[in-house]
């Protein structure tokens, strides 16, 4: 019995990785057109997510996100080469965006200031 | 921040559905500045972490982000879900909701995210789903901090400037406490459900005297109206007792002063107050960071009462 537990292990994380059935929810990413990070992470949600559409964090409109059920909001890193880079202009959002949103690392803290939220820069 | 997350709250959903999030913990040494923050003064010479990204802050990994943990006091819509090895303190949330918003603040792509970080974010998108179209109930004021951090501040009482200590603590308890920090910590831990903060520009002066430049002096003060009877300012209780009071014709100077200090409403008869909490007593909330205001949120809260 312990054998045949040991053995479902990796087959059952492999599932949770990838190979199991896609979760019903659509996805919309808006980071940095045409960048590695992007094609990167939109290849990791397709395997998990029925839908993934890109879009452009600095041209994200709120009706963008008409179609989908979570937005991400994200960008290139900040300093790849060890020197800090201008940061993306911000989408204009006001108040009434209340989409489902996740915030990845630092446009969380412009996003997160910009709509005063408790979720910013420490 | 750092690779790495730390109090975490497992039985939260990112946690748990629909992928169970096995913690490998490991321990790194605890950070040295963690001590002078509030929470760290109890941590040992190491800590458990779970690692969330393969990859530690370098090239191409940016350092993620944490927030401030005080902000999250008396919010309804508002939840810590874990923190992170970061340059601040033991508590700043490196994983939160605030309404529709969901903060990862892991900066690492799914790449050079471990497998369990990965699973993790899955359910990250999975759990903000459920409150689309749920937009924050209250908002920072531009200037605001949440009362816990009266307290976290205190560490920094000895050494500070002294344009930044009066800034930061009223003439009456610099007088009476000097630069003891201990002495600040205990009075608002003392009295943490009374406090209420006030924020006003600052002159620095030049050698002149003359000012020249300002900047915000934001001062934690205690409510002795609170206090005297002894209801914290954040419990719907105090409106309860100010409307009581008002109907009763007893302490009614009081309750019209805490009304108008924690409400934005105006009214002037005892019935229209008792009309307005009866109506909203389900939505009635307090929040710290949107100007130590109870508020009406536009739907039930989760709890009936803040």
């Amino acid at each position: 019995m312990r054998r045949v537990l040991l053995c479902l292990v990796p087959f059952m994380l492999l599932a949770t990785l990838g190979f199991a059935d896609p979760i019903s929810l659509r996805v919309l990413y808006a980071g940095k057109p045409g960048s590695e990070r992007e094609a990167r992470i939109t290849a990791f949600l397709q395997k998990h997510f029925t839908r993934v559409g890109k879009a452009s964090l600095t041209e994200f409109k709120p009706a963008d996100a008409a179609d989908y059920d979570v937005v991400i909001f994200d960008w290139t890193p900040m300093a790849p080469e060890g020197r800090i880079l201008p940061q993306p202009e911000l989408p204009e959002l006001d108040e009434s965006y209340d989409r489902a949103t996740v915030m990845v690392g630092h446009v969380g803290g412009s996003l997160g200031g910009q709509q005063h939220l408790k979720l910013d820069w420490l | 921040m750092d690779d790495a997350a730390h109090g975490m709250a497992p039985k939260h959903d990112i946690f748990n559905t629909p992928n169970k999030i096995d913690f490998m913990l490991e321990d790194r040494p605890t950070p040295p500045q963690y001590r002078h923050y509030v929470g760290g003064e109890k941590l040992g010479e190491t800590m458990k972490v779970w690692r969330v990204q393969t990859k530690r802050n370098s090239k191409g990994v940016d350092p993620g982000l944490v927030s401030e943990p005080s902000n999250f006091d008396s919010a309804p819509d508002a939840e810590i879900m874990s923190s992170g090895l970061n340059s601040k303190g033991p508590q700043s949330v490196a994983i939160g909701r605030h309404g529709n918003f969901l903060l990862w603040g892991f900066s690492a792509d799914p790449d050079d995210l471990t497998d369990e970080g990965k699973l993790c974010l899955i359910n990250c998108i999975c759990y903000i789903h459920k409150f689309d179209r749920q937009a924050p109930l209250a908002r920072k004021h531009k200037w605001t901090r949440g009362r816990a951090y009266a307290v976290a501040q205190t560490r920094y009482v000895k050494d500070e400037s002294e344009e930044g200590f009066k800034r930061s603590y009223p003439e009456a308890l610099r007088r009476e406490f000097g630069r003891d920090g201990g002495k600040y910590r205990e009075y608002y831990e003392k009295n943490m459900e009374f406090l209420n903060l006030t924020v006003e520009e600052f002159k620095f002066p030049d050698a002149s005297g003359a000012p020249v430049y300002t900047a915000l002096a934001m001062r934690y003060w205690v409510d002795e109206d609170a206090m005297a009877w002894g209801i914290s300012n954040r419990t719907i209780a105090l409106l309860d007792r100010c409307v009581t009071a008002l109907e009763k014709n007893q302490d009614d100077e009081v309750a019209r002063r805490l009304l108008a200090r924690y409400t934005t409403q105006e009214f002037r008869e005892a019935a229209e107050w008792r009309k307005w909490l009866d109506a909203n007593r389900k939505r009635i909330f307090f929040s710290d960071i949107a100007g130590y205001k109870f508020l009406v949120a536009p739907r039930d809260l989760p709890t009936a009462s803040p």
